[in-house]
């Protein structure tokens, strides 16, 4: 023991090393992602005994509440969104006592100097060290403000020495490549690339870090996680619900940057990547990036050959009558913004050369499921005759992400009885029976992982670049070429049949696996 | 008895009574019989748990506990009931497949032996219920016979040897003694009371990690242990004697409290362990602390459901922070906890050697 080495109390099997103090501030404190995942997740974390003993938080927006009616008003949604229910009211209590609230505009320095005057005090009062975590849960149109106000008025960024300062900046990052970039300049000449954590909720997940374990764990796999064994890989990230009162958001969206830049792309990196030699976030970061930079572009009319966007005109989602996309709020009555894209892309490298790599997602599908699906290629010689192996197909690794977080292989097993026929059989692992414990929510994850600087499963700049650079010519080409008839799938269906005729075009017989 | 054995007459459990080597085809049959009424079922098993107790009653205790746990560790669960070999010995044999009331047809299986026969014998027993090649984690329900050879042969085939020490007989003595049996184990130890006093050294660390009690870890100069159960307070106060690198100078009993002077790197630290009523672990445990500003107090509480973290420093606010007992309901003796653990647990071993110490004063 060396009193000063850090805490020696703090080591061991059982007792979990908490976050160093910690004053978080929250732009956009009243939002929507305030109230359903940023304070849930930080009440989980004080009742799990995560958070730092030395945590305090401001949030900041423009509506005008107490310290009181902020406390109120997040303990009504932590009662509505936390994962565990009911509430413990000493817990509570205890948390809140640390939360307050700065009414004010992000564009005005007075806010600055006020959340600036709160921190001191925290730093004083709750023992928050100077450490100071900004997270920016706002609209991407006021970023800016928010990054250049931190800047000018002092309060973190470049130059702060009375502890670390952080800034998380949600997706989108930026609206295409040249606002991505405008953006990182902008978030780069405040804080350093290594504290800027820019988050997607995906990466938290239990069941996507379970990829890198799956890959990086399991000897057998490796040898064939390749373009020789592999046909093709499918991932899949599907929703049931349609906008939900997003239609201003959506509007300047579509699938394109709310799923394909960011989520979609984040988990293609993952699942081929080269092993990183360590699991150091530097290491892990290069070979996704790496493996980004080598999915080659699709560019001009290629663009119409390999992506499929659809929109959903009404139709039946879990027995219920949904309307149109373009009949709902704040939706412009001839929208030709895609909530549906599928699209096939190659990864020019040696591991996967000629591999394609599916990605679809949609909004109104039929259910919600996200996966990614390895599909080998068939066995070179099947001995047991036509009729005796109709029910068969090759091998498939399904890596469930949501809801059954999972993991099933397809294999061929005998049918019981005299006669040796074969068919496809299912193998599934699901977490939910192997370790049943309630799986912690993403938020809570990142969270602590922003509060102990580990940007592993964050993606760097030149990551977010990369999918931009992979996305933007679809958007040019979009932007030139006439859209297809919209809308061109019901909702309640898996998206539009050109979807089906894109993954069979090389290959009759491939074809989307039914989550 | 074959495999229409009669269901749920044996003993007062609820288990299908079976020939020992029956075993595994009662259960496959329950589970098909499962399935044909509800569907498949998923057979999930993170290890092998293997329950020792020496009577019905304390069969019947261990069941209901880990019946908690199934959810939560799906195993397979082996209840031994080690019972005196007097008289006509034998093995008897219950079976089931439980199912979980939430989750995608998840099932596990039970198997309560009922053994009299020769301790050397036991092992012999275990070995052909478990599964292949999942970890095999065995509880010790009450006192294991330390010196005992039954203890060393079921302890050899286990991965982890867990017990709960507020069950031994005399809690104190048969810490030094399980102390003394543990550095001949390759097994590596558990017990249940060190899993309950997570939290509370959770909430004693954390304020060392930060202003103004970080530089003072070093400078602890009293310790009150309120413990409900006595090796609680040991081990607690063995753990910080361990990783503050205290030297035990001189302890004695005062009443039925220990009272000991430790010899620290900046001083001295005195330590009470004290017993008290209550429902939980401890109740409350105080720390006084040297900073460069004074004296400063630590305390944590147990009120009902949750711990009270207290600092007071000089010239700071008193902060006042509360936390969850998490798990508590499913888990109340901690031991879905420690089928978590699969390494040695190194910080154990060592609060146990010194809070062995300490007992034996």
């Amino acid at each position: 023991m060396t009193p000063g080495d850090g805490n020696p109390l703090l080591v061991g099997e059982r007792v979990r090393a908490t976050p160093p103090p910690t004053a978080m501030v929250v732009f956009g404190g009243s939002g929507d992602l305030a109230h359903r995942k940023i304070v849930p997740a930080l009440y989980n974390l004080e009742l799990h005994r995560l958070l730092p003993q030395n945590f305090a938080m401001v949030g900041s927006s423009r509506t005008e509440f107490t310290d009181e009616e902020y406390r109120a008003h997040m303990r009504k949604a932590v009662e509505e969104f936390s994962r565990t229910q009911p509430i413990q009211k000493q817990v509570w209590e205890s948390f809140a006592s640390r939360l307050h609230y700065i009414a004010g505009s992000g564009g005005d320095p007075d806010t600055y100097a006020r959340v600036g005057d709160l921190l001191d005090r925290f730093d004083d009062e709750h023992g928050t060290d100077g450490n100071r975590l900004f997270y920016l849960s706002l609209i991407p149109r006021l970023f800016p403000d928010a990054i250049r106000g931190i800047g000018k008025s002092g309060i973190g960024g470049r130059g702060w020495d009375r502890g670390w300062s952080r800034v998380v900046v949600e997706k989108p990052f930026g609206h295409d490549l040249a606002s991505a970039r405008e953006l990182q300049a902008l978030v780069t000449e405040v804080f350093p690339e290594r504290d800027v954590f820019r988050i997607d909720h995906y990466l938290g997940k239990e069941s996507v870090q379970n990829i890198i374990a799956f890959r990086f764990a399991n000897g057998i796999f490796e040898p064939v996680w390749n373009h020789r064994y592999v046909d093709h890989v499918q991932v899949t990230v599907a929703e049931s619900l349609g906008i939900e009162h997003r239609g201003n958001f959506y509007e300047t969206a579509g699938a394109v940057r709310d799923i394909i830049q960011n989520h979609a792309l984040q988990v293609l990196a993952l699942v081929a990547m080269e092993p990183p030699a360590t699991f150091e976030p530097e290491d892990v970061r290069n070979e996704k990036a790496k493996v980004l930079k080598a999915v080659r572009r699709i560019e001009g009319e290629a663009v119409d050959r390999a992506v499929v966007r659809g929109q959903y005109g009404e139709g039946w989602v879990n027995g219920e009558q949904v309307a149109a996309y373009r009949d709902e709020p704040n939706v412009a009555t001839g929208s030709t913004v895609e909530t549906y894209l599928a699209v096939e892309l190659l990864v020019d490298n040696w591991r996967w050369a000629g591999t394609p790599f599916y990605l679809r997602t949609g909004k109104r599908l039929p259910k919600r499921a996200t996966e990614v699906v390895v599909q080998f290629k068939a066995a070179p010689h099947l001995p047991f005759g036509e009729a005796a192996q109709d029910g068969l197909e090759p091998n498939a690794l399904v890596l469930r992400i949501q809801p059954d977080e999972g993991i099933t292989m397809k294999i061929g097993a005998k049918v019981p009885g005299p006669s040796m026929e074969v068919r496809s059989v299912n193998m599934d692992f699901s977490y939910g029976t192997s370790f049943a414990d309630d799986l912690p929510d993403a938020y809570e994850r990142l969270l602590l992982d922003v509060m102990v600087g580990d940007p592993t499963l964050f993606p760097r700049w030149d990551s977010v670049e990369e999918a931009w650079h992979v996305v933007q010519p679809i958007l040019d080409r979009w932007a030139e070429a006439p859209p297809p008839d919209l809308p061109n799938y019901a909702a309640g269906e898996w998206g539009p049949k050109a979807a089906d005729e894109l993954i069979a075009r090389h290959r009759p017989g491939r074809r989307w696996r039914r989550p | 008895m074959t495999d229409t054995a009669r269901r749920g007459e044996a003993q007062g459990w609820a288990l299908e009574a079976v020939a020992p080597g029956e075993i595994e085809k009662a259960l496959e049959r329950q589970r098909r019989a499962w399935e044909g009424d509800q569907g498949a079922l998923v057979r999930a098993s993170v290890a092998n748990l293997v329950v020792v107790c020496q009577d019905r009653a304390g069969g019947q205790q261990a069941l209901a506990a880990v019946e908690r746990l199934g959810p939560r560790a799906p195993s397979r669960c082996v209840v031994l009931i080690a019972a005196s070999p007097e008289g006509r010995q034998g093995v008897r044999a219950w079976a089931r497949v439980v199912q979980q009331d939430r989750g995608p047809g998840m099932a596990w299986d039970e198997v309560v032996v009922h053994a009299t026969v020769d301790p050397r014998h036991l092992t012999a027993v275990v070995l052909p219920l478990l599964l292949p090649e999942l970890p095999v984690f065995t509880f010790w329900w009450g006192t294991p016979p330390f010196a005992h050879e039954a203890f060393d042969e079921l302890a050899s085939v286990s991965d982890r040897l867990i017990v709960d020490s507020a069950a031994f007989a005399d809690p104190p003595a048969d810490l030094a003694r399980l102390a003394k049996a543990a550095s001949a184990l390759t097994a590596a130890l558990s017990d249940c009371v060190w899993q309950r006093l997570t939290p509370w050294r959770e909430l004693l660390a954390a304020p060392f990690g930060g202003p103004p009690l970080r530089s003072a870890v070093d400078r602890v100069r009293w310790l009150r242990v309120d413990a409900v159960e006595p090796t609680a307070g040991l081990e607690l106060t063995g753990w910080f004697a361990s990783r503050l690198g205290w030297a035990l100078d001189r302890a004695h009993l005062s009443g039925d409290a220990w009272v000991a002077r430790y010899a620290t790197e900046r001083g001295t630290c005195e330590a009470h362990i004290a017993q008290s009523l209550g429902s939980g672990t401890l109740t409350r445990v105080d720390l006084q602390v040297d900073t460069d500003d004074g004296p400063a107090s630590l305390r944590v509480e147990a009120p009902p459901g949750h711990l009270v973290a207290t600092v007071e420093t000089p010239g700071q606010a008193t902060t006042r922070r509360k936390v969850g007992l998490t798990h508590l309901v499913t888990d109340p003796a901690g031991l879905g906890a420690e089928l978590e653990v699969f390494g040695r647990d190194r910080v154990f071993e060592q609060a146990l050697l010194r809070a062995a110490a300490l007992a034996e004063q």
